[in-house]
């Protein structure tokens, strides 16, 4: 029962809006937001303006997780891909002196003793 | 959309520039909460996170224009809402199966309220109420702003599928609206 004290089946029902056939275009144009619910079609008036409204641009609210979305970037991003333009090459690296070789053994020998003390300790 | 400055936005965020990054992310997230919260209600926040890691991860493997770009974070994000379905399903933690999350309550549901103007939020709740391929249709073609084509490839639809799934939905919403006095007030945009 109503709150007029009504049965809901006793009401008279109301007009109900003709809903006319989409054609390709119309349906395009509302599907992209772009329909003026003035210029819709009977029965679209309010399926535009709703589309209209679930296009809007966006809300604040929707944009509070920006901080935590650039510190995400910082470490997550991988490095950048490609060198900057125009980078300096580095200077040529001059040739190594030559260094006489270490005495006889001395590399073989100290070798040697890390091994031994591996031996020895393990 | 970024328009004419698009490539050279990626370029830089994809080389690790903050800003550029931000300028992605300011365009695309709104959107991306929009198509989430209507699949996941409450969950659109967290899928957008993981959405943006593997684009983020991946960003030097994409090429294309601001249009693929789009239609590319949607792929991700779709694919991210279908493995966290998977996931809790199979953790019997939150059995909500994906073709049922449409008929949860959405968090601020257009039939509890009676508004003289909707807000995006309440607008895609009203859009969730549709059946779930119907109303993936509409919001990849009005919220995320791709067309015909691009959602086709998104859901693995032929694309006269997907004008038939829109013009059933177009439909399906205008006999919705003339039938609910609570949301048949004047409803404008933000």
């Amino acid at each position: 029962m109503g709150s007029s004290g009504v049965f809901s089946a006793e009401m008279p029902d109301e007009p109900s809006q003709v809903i006319v056939p989409l054609d390709a275009d119309t349906a395009e144009r509302l599907l992209s937001a772009r329909l003026d619910p003035d210029d819709a079609p009977p029965g679209y008036a309010e399926v535009a303006r709703l589309l209209q409204a679930a296009a809007a641009p966006a809300d604040q609210i929707e944009l509070t997780g920006q901080a935590a979305a650039l510190n995400a970037f910082r470490t997550t991003h991988p490095g950048p891909t490609s060198p900057p333009l125009a980078r300096p090459r580095p200077a040529p690296t001059p040739p190594r002196p030559r260094v006489p070789p270490p005495g006889p053994g001395a590399a073989r020998t100290d070798r040697r003793a890390a091994l031994a003390g591996r031996e020895i300790s393990g | 959309m970024i328009g004419p400055s698009f490539p050279a936005v990626l370029a830089a965020a994809t080389n690790g520039d903050e800003q550029a990054f931000g300028v992605l992310w300011r365009d695309l997230q709104p959107a991306l909460l929009r198509y989430l919260n209507a699949f996941a209600p409450g969950a659109g926040e967290d899928l957008a996170s993981e959405t943006w890691l593997r684009v983020v991860k991946a960003l030097d493997s994409f090429s294309g224009d601001e249009r693929a770009f789009r239609a590319w974070v949607f792929t991700v994000a779709r694919h991210r809402a279908v493995d966290r379905w998977r996931r809790t399903t199979r953790h019997h933690d939150e059995l909500v199966p994906l073709d049922a999350l449409t008929n949860l309550p959405a968090p601020d549901d257009p039939a509890g309220t009676a508004v003289d103007a909707i807000s995006s939020q309440a607008a895609v709740a009203q859009i969730a109420t549709l059946p779930p391929d119907q109303a993936e249709v509409v919001l990849l073609r009005v919220v995320a702003g791709l067309d015909v084509a691009e959602v086709a490839a998104i859901t693995g639809k032929r694309p006269g599928n997907v004008r038939v799934l829109a013009h059933r939905a177009l439909r399906r919403l205008a006999q919705q609206l003339s039938e609910e006095p609570r949301v048949r007030g004047p409803v404008r945009g933000r």
